[in-house]
């Protein structure tokens, strides 16, 4: 007969497991989570969803498997300084050395080695690094100026230290050449944005996609980058909501589709021309939020003449009557919500591109209200609030802009200190000056440009080229292995802060680990740096540095750690003891000086780089589901590199019957910068004459090959378009990887 | 326009709820928790497991997850036949459940053999139906680990994974005393459509679907050697 | 409908649905593939191995068994052994109980023994006799020219006085749900039209697949105009626009009577584009259940119909009011809507007094087991059961009567001295048992009722669709352990537990099946003293 063992459930409850209510530290949709903590052995147990405003309990494959990163054994402990007789300064491991046929073996998995990289460090105190990161930077401040240094914050800090580190930029540093990777994702979103709506932020949240009666869905991927929100979007699709979508690369999503339009690349703004010319043709558009809400219509409308269905259609490559059906879907008579990606953003047009889709979103007098609004998905959990928080070079926190005389002597008195009028540069203006040497000192905190920026070899070069690199982080980085000082900073599961999401939801992530051996708070680091460069920067608590950031703002009035609470809430928030606040915004009127959107008419434009017989493949890159970014966190994590242990160049099978390259085999991808090996993945899902490859494997990656050009607005790099060649290996070289 | 309302006795108390609301809900709002192995409040109810009967004076026990509250209802969840059913679905669903469940042993957390436990139930008389794991074990995914022994069919993994995250990819395989989840085409689970969201292992109830990474982990209790 | 019909097609034209045949139907309809495995596992009908070139389906079920079931399969298991062309299947029952022992030979050909079978193997399909019922009385029409008439000339007539007039009739016949549940046909037609929501749907049950249960496979195959037209007029009375026929896959004879009688229907114009009126549409389509007597409970039946896996809902709501598509449904069984148009015809009290004691109108019952004489009878309701086994012939060979089951697997078998007991609902329940589907299984001494009845527990836990813990566990845990006891190996403590597993079986199972799945057991026990004994754990043994 059977028997039932005894219950283990108390003793259990004795070991001690504590649920700590926090975040997920990857993207953008910001999903609440408790970490299940066993304190006896200072671990993470495992993780489970909370009734968050952005998941409702559900969770991705990354937030529920993807915490251990931070309990690595290679996690930094100590501050680092490079010894003397490495110098002059060069990378150190073999992937990034970027030897051609070197002697090497490569190593499964893509982590920097340590063994190569350490032998280069001793170990150090905090005072001797600190001092010594202060003197440098100071040194080359007095001698060359304020402009001579940079900063990188992070988009995966949070508000508070993203607000101490532009703060410390700006008044310690004395320049505002200070980025984040914002510049790598939605820069040229937000500069149309801010042009065109007066804010850079969304008007709507994901989830009320399900009170619309379509969406619009270009150049995103949910599935593998929001997949949290790619749930919200899935059952309102269920639900009746008509999705269209517009990628070249077939995402899931488009299983759930009315309407997939799989466009030539880089012909959006030729494709949203194209619906707004049957809009108005049609007369789908809403007059009267035309008239009263909006300027420059005149011009959109003479623009989009041009572009009838049969000329889009020939153009982008898809089907007239799936063009007038996706129009006919996004017209005034529906409620609609507008989502795009870095499909939309990462080209040379991106400002352009976002310029058209807040047009179509206007015109049709879908903005302001339930089931209706521009979403721009953001990437990293905390992308929205590090601009916020002014970790930009042309503003400071709130968008306020540094050139503007009066904003300037508001925070020369907030700081208390001269600051300069001169915006500063960019995240690729910066990697310029490096090679230029008009750059001379870096600090990067949370970011890895080297695997990040495009153009590797470049980046590699500015990294070599600088007098001085500081950088602060959790792993031995690519980048940190051109550092003079590497500090240890503290994991997401270390520290206390707020993060806004990609619905502007203000959320409370709460420390659930001891930081590990003599690694700081970075908040802690920040202001170390600040004291000994003159900018000293004293907080009790960091809800006072939240509440210092919330005072210089207008978005975030009445916010504070307390008023956020267990659960945030969105700002603007004009009353967080009854309100959640606000979800939808711009009812009423748009937050430029005349309260109307401005409406930019954009013509369709080549690509920067082009395609011939030499280099025939046009490369996208992007994000997979189980990864993050550069790969120094989800590389760590056990379960998501065991799930999804190397690189791929995705291929179409016909493109690559043609190349002679079969499934699984090893291919040399080449652009006119360098090239790559690896795994081809022959998909139906890419579109002949396109190939994609994931950005976040560092022994063959994608940014070898991507070309730097900038949108001129948004300064954001092309990486959804370079010119490539394809072709198969019979065996794998030596090490497969990058090389010049 | 004001709602329909209906109003009912549930274990004594009055209570009044709009039409349609559940006994199960109604209940919790009294703060009677009516035991239940395949409900959760963030789920549609299906009523598989039928441990959340109770008597509403019909012909036949009613579970509650599912069923309507009536005006004039008068439920009873803690009656002596009540709990005598319960407790024989207990022994049905023990009789073919593993000795040791993945779940128990890593966080203490497995709720039929925690119910079990609630009612005393320390014996089954039914003939044991898991020796040998006749339902098999899949360990192909690198993040779950399925114990297909110890599923009791309650169709939470089902829900949260076509229903909460729509990734389509759990279905019951099979019929009657047969059945069994299945993954797409009845693949192993890490050669799937799964994408390892992990919510059918965050909602499970049993040793069936649990978290490959805790079994590792060796939990001793404190104060053990 | 529409997915379940194309894997249908896919299974008949392949033989069997292979992993590339769902991927490939997958990514043409867009349906996940769990979807699809969900319902290729869920429905006998599909194949997951390519199959034999020849099927033969071999009766388990209890008629079948007391004709020497077993001994038959054995027989066809030995006698081709060595074709590999040849596969023998044990099946449930396949409603033709008359003709017990039966296989079917490729889903196409009856045969009661080895020489029938291998005629069809071989090509030459003997005659499928057709089956006619016995004093079938209720069809008020003297010639075919006449049919369809009853409801010309309700369509002729004021329809809102012609549909209040119907439901008036139905409730003064007493006329209840024939295929077992017995709910009054008039209420449930009230109930449907009075519900809100539409279109209203309409819906025959045709699955009847209980053991011993073949009377609607007669009434479809020799009267089925009276079927159609009752669902023509049902189908008026709520105002639908459809009718769908769900007919059990085994019953292709029936299938084509069907068939051609739609088109004879569409001819007489009370089907197609202006069947209820000029710009009034209604039509009717059959669909061919994917098999599994579950499909037989009207919300599983829903369910199919709306491509699922035919699990039953959770009741309340009912379908009337929540049916095909959360829309109000009509559904009844095919014996209940052939008797419409002799009601609507000849007047409800008419039907009424057509039973004998105090019982109201006709039945028909499907007499089989024991009787000189099986088939199907149409006599009043309120007669006795005694008298229904005399016009059957009696009891076969001349035997003495041991028990008898009225109604079907889920009724309880009732002893001999219950012979004068009327076949009606309340008598029987009376009696302790159920009038059921008039499933009539006689049983004659000499036969071990322990036996029988643990063959029909053992076809309910064989035709659990699985969806509820008491019924998917209880029942197989019941019938291994009667299975044992019926070796000689008895667990202590038996009747007790088989009484409360039976006792939790009916209060927390979702739908009939798991209900009453174990009450023939506990019947016997409970009525069989000498059955009960065998039960108890001897100290001796």
């Amino acid at each position: 007969m059977r028997k039932i063992p005894a219950s283990t459930g108390e003793q259990r409850k004795a070991v001690g497991f504590e649920g700590v209510d926090s975040l997920c530290p990857y993207c953008g949709v910001g999903c609440a989570l408790t970490y299940r903590v066993d304190s006896e052995h200072k671990r993470i147990l495992d993780v489970s969803g909370r009734d968050g405003a952005a998941n409702s309990g559900r969770l991705c494959v990354k937030g529920r498997y993807g915490f251990d990163y931070a309990m690595h054994a290679s996690r930094l402990t100590k501050p680092l300084i490079r010894r003397e007789d490495s110098y002059p300064k060069t990378a150190l491991s073999a992937d990034v050395l970027g030897e051609t046929g070197g002697k090497r073996k490569r190593k499964p998995g893509g982590k920097v080695n340590y063994e190569d990289v350490s032998q280069h460090f001793r170990e150090a105190s905090w005072d001797e690094a600190l001092e010594l990161v202060g003197r440098r930077l100071g040194e080359i401040r007095d001698t060359h100026g304020g402009d001579a240094l940079a900063g990188f914050g992070s988009a995966k800090g949070s508000n508070e230290e993203a607000y101490l580190f532009q703060k410390l930029i700006r008044t310690g540093f004395r320049t505002n050449n200070v980025d984040h990777c914002t510049r790598l994702c939605h820069a040229s979103s937000v500069a149309a944005l801010l042009e065109g709506v007066g804010s850079g932020a969304v008007t709507n949240v994901v989830r009320d996609i399900e009170n619309a009666d379509s969406a619009l869905l270009v150049g995103c991927n949910p599935t593998e980058n929001h997949p949290v929100a790619a749930t919200f979007i899935k059952e309102a699709a269920e639900k009746g909501t008509k999705l269209v979508i517009v990628n070249t690369r077939r995402p899931r999503l488009a299983d759930h589709a009315e309407v997939y339009l799989q466009i030539h690349p880089g012909t959006d703004v030729a494709l949203f021309n194209g619906i707004m010319h049957v809009l108005i043709k049609e007369d789908r558009i809403d007059h009267d939020f035309i008239a009263r809400r909006t300027e420059g219509f005149d011009e959109i409308r003479e623009t989009v003449q041009d572009y009838s269905p049969d000329v889009v259609a020939n153009l982008c490559g898809v089907d007239r009557d799936e063009l007038i059906k996706a129009a006919r879907l996004l017209g005034a008579d529906q409620r609609s919500m507008y989502f795009w990606g870095m499909g939309i953003s990462q080209h040379t047009h991106g400002t352009d591109n976002s310029r058209c889709i807040i047009a179509m979103a206007m015109i049709t007098g879908n903005v302001g209200k339930s089931g209706t609004g521009l979403h721009p998905l953001r990437g990293q959990n905390n992308v929205q609030g590090a601009s916020d928080a002014g970790l930009i070079p042309m503003v400071y926190p709130d968008y306020q802009p540094v050139n503007d005389p009066e904003i300037q002597k508001k925070f020369e008195e907030y700081w208390g200190c001269e600051l300069s009028p001169t915006p500063g540069l960019t995240v690729t203006e910066i990697m310029h000056g490096a090679l230029d040497g008009s750059i001379k000192g870096m600090y990067v905190q949370g970011e890895n440009p080297f695997v990040s920026d495009p153009d590797t070899n470049k980046v590699r070069e500015g990294l070599m080229a600088l007098d001085f690199l500081v950088v602060q982080d959790i792993f031995m980085t690519e980048t940190a292995e051109f550092a003079d000082v590497i500090l240890p900073g503290s994991s997401f599961m270390e520290k206390l802060g707020t993060y806004t999401n990609t619905d502007r939801r203000v959320q409370i992530g709460r420390p659930a680990l001891a930081l590990p051996g003599d690694a700081r708070q970075d908040l802690d680091i920040i202001c170390e740096i600040g004291r000994r460069m003159g900018a000293p920067m004293e907080y009790d608590s960091v809800a006072q540095v939240f509440d210092e950031f919330v005072g210089c703002t207008t978005e975030y009035q009445n916010l504070s750690h307390d008023a956020l609470g267990r659960n945030g809430k969105w700002y603007p928030c004009h009353d967080p003891v009854n309100s959640e606040g606000e979800r939808i915004v711009f009812a009423e009127r748009f937050p430029r000086p005349n309260g109307k959107a401005l409406l930019v008419a954009a013509r369709q434009s080549p690509p920067h780089e082009k395609t011939d017989t030499e280099y025939p493949l046009v490369l996208n890159t992007g994000r997979m589901l189980e990864h993050w970014h550069t790969g120094s966190m989800t590389r760590r994590s056990v379960a998501l590199d065991t799930i999804s242990p190397e690189a791929f160049v995705e291929l179409n099978p016909n493109d690559a019957a043609q190349l002679q390259i079969t499934d699984g085999q090893i291919v040399e991808v080449r652009s006119r910068r360098g090239s790559i090996q690896l795994k081809a993945q022959l998909m139906d899902r890419i579109a002949e004459g396109s190939v994609f490859i994931p950005m976040h494997f560092r022994e063959a990656s994608a940014n070898v090959l991507t070309d730097p050009a900038v949108d001129p607005q948004g300064k954001i790099p092309s990486f959804k378009y370079s010119a490539v060649s394809v072709k198969p290996l019979a065996e794998p070289t030596a090490r497969a990887g990058g090389s010049n | 326009m004001s709602e329909e309302t209906v109003n009912l006795t549930i274990d004594g108390q009055s209570i009044e709820v709009p039409a349609g609301t559940t006994i199960w809900d109604a209940a919790r709002e009294l703060g009677i928790d009516i035991p239940v192995l395949c409900h959760s409040p963030r789920m549609r109810p299906v009523g598989v497991c039928r441990m959340c009967v109770v008597d509403v004076g019909a012909r036949n026990l009613q579970a509650s997850c599912v069923r309507p509250c009536e005006d004039g209802m008068d439920v009873d969840t803690r009656s002596e036949k009540v709990e005598k059913h319960r407790r024989m679905l207990l022994e049905m669903l023990l009789a073919d459940y593993p000795e040791d469940s993945a779940r128990d042993a890593a966080t203490g957390d497995d709720e039929l053999l925690n119910m079990a436990r609630d009612y005393g139930i320390t014996e089954v008389r039914l003939r044991d139906g898991a020796a040998g794991r006749p339902a098999g074990v899949d360990l192909s995914s690198p993040v779950i680990a399925v114990d297909h022994q110890a599923c009791i069919l309650c169709d939470r993994c089902v829900r949260g994974c076509n229903e909460l995250q729509h990734n389509d990819v759990i279905t019951r395989s099979g019929k009657g005393y047969g059945t069994r989840i299945a993954f797409d085409l009845d693949t192993a689970m890490g050669e799937s459509t799964c994408v390892s969201c992990g919510e059918c292992m965050a909602v499970c109830p049993t040793g069936a679907l649990t978290n490959r990474a805790l079994a590792d982990l060796k939990l001793e209790p404190l104060g053990s050697d | 409908m529409k997915l379940l019909q194309t894997m249908l097609a896919l299974q008949e034209r392949e033989g069997w649905l292979s992993d590339e045949t769902l991927g490939r139907l997958a990514r043409e309809t867009g349906e996940p593939l769990y979807r699809l495995e969900g319902l290729r596992s869920f429905y006998p009908v599909f194949q997951e191995q390519p199959g034999a070139k020849h099927v033969i389906e071999v009766c388990r079920d209890v008629v079948c068994r007391m004709q020497g079931a077993p001994a038959f399969r054995e027989e066809l298991l030995r006698e081709l052994r060595d074709d590999p062309d040849v596969e023998v299947r044990e099946v449930s029952c396949l409603g033709r109980c008359e003709q017990a022992p039966v296989a079917v030979v490729d889903h196409h050909h009856d045969a009661s023994n080895a020489t029938e079978v291998k005629l069809a193997l071989s090509g030459h399909p003997g005659q499928n006799g057709v089956m006619q019922a016995h004093d079938a009385a209720t069809d008020p029409y003297a010639s075919a020219e006449d049919h369809y008439g009853v409801f010309r000339g309700l369509r002729d007539g004021d329809p809102d006085a012609g549909r209040d007039s119907v439901i008036d009739q139905l409730k003064a016949s007493g006329l209840r749900g024939m295929g077992g549940a017995g709910f009054p046909t008039g209420m449930k037609w009230a109930f449907t039209r009075g519900a809100k929501g539409g279109p209203k749907q309409l819906v025959c049950n045709a699955d009847e697949s209980e053991p011993g249960t073949f009377k609607d496979r007669c009434l479809m195959e020799t009267l089925p105009h009276l079927m159609i037209e009752g669902m023509i007029i049902g189908g008026w009375v709520i105002n639908a626009e459809r009718g769908i026929v769900y007919l059990r896959h085994e019953y292709g004879a029936a299938a084509d009577a069907l068939r051609r009688e739609l088109v004879r229907a569409r001819e007489f114009g009370v089907l197609g584009p202006d069947a209820f009126g000029p710009g009034k549409p209604f039509d009717m389509e059959i669909f061919i259940s994917p098999g599994g007597y579950i499909l037989g409970e009207e919300t599983a039946l829903l369910e199919a119909l709306e491509d699922k896996r035919g699990e039953p809902r959770n009741k309340p709501p009912f379908p009337t009011n929540f049916g095909l598509n959360g829309l109000p449904t009509l559904m009844n069984n095919v014996e209940t809507f052939a008797a419409v148009p002799m009601i609507v015809d000849k007047g409800g009290d008419w039907w009424k007094a057509q039973g004998v004691n105090d019982c109201p109108g006709l039945k028909y019952m499907a007499v089989s087991g024991d009787v000189s004489r099986p088939g199907v009878y149409c006599v009043p309701m309120g007669t006795t059961v005694a008298d229904l086994i005399q016009r059957a012939g009696g009891v076969a060979g001349g035997e003495k009567l041991l028990a008898f089951s009225p109604g079907g697997a889920s009724t309880r078998f009732l002893p001999a001295d219950k012979a004068d007991t009327p076949l009606d609902f309340d008598a029987l329940q009376k009696a302790g048992s159920s009038l059921g589907s008039g499933a009539f299984v006689a049983v004659a001494e000499g036969r071990d009722l322990l036996d029988l009845a643990t063959a029909q527990a053992r076809f309910f836990r064989n035709e659990s669709c699985g969806k509820c813990v008491p019924c998917r566990v209880g029942s197989n845990k019941a019938v291994a352990m009667l299975e044992d006891a019926l070796r000689g190996d008895i667990e202590a403590g038996l009747p007790d537990l088989l009484n409360e597993l039976d006792d939790t079986l009916a209060q927390t199972s979702i739908c009939g099946l798991g209900q009453v799945a174990l009450s023939p057991v506990t019947g016997v026990m409970e009525l069989f003293p000498e059955v009960a004994r065998r039960l108890e754990k001897r100290e001796d043994a």
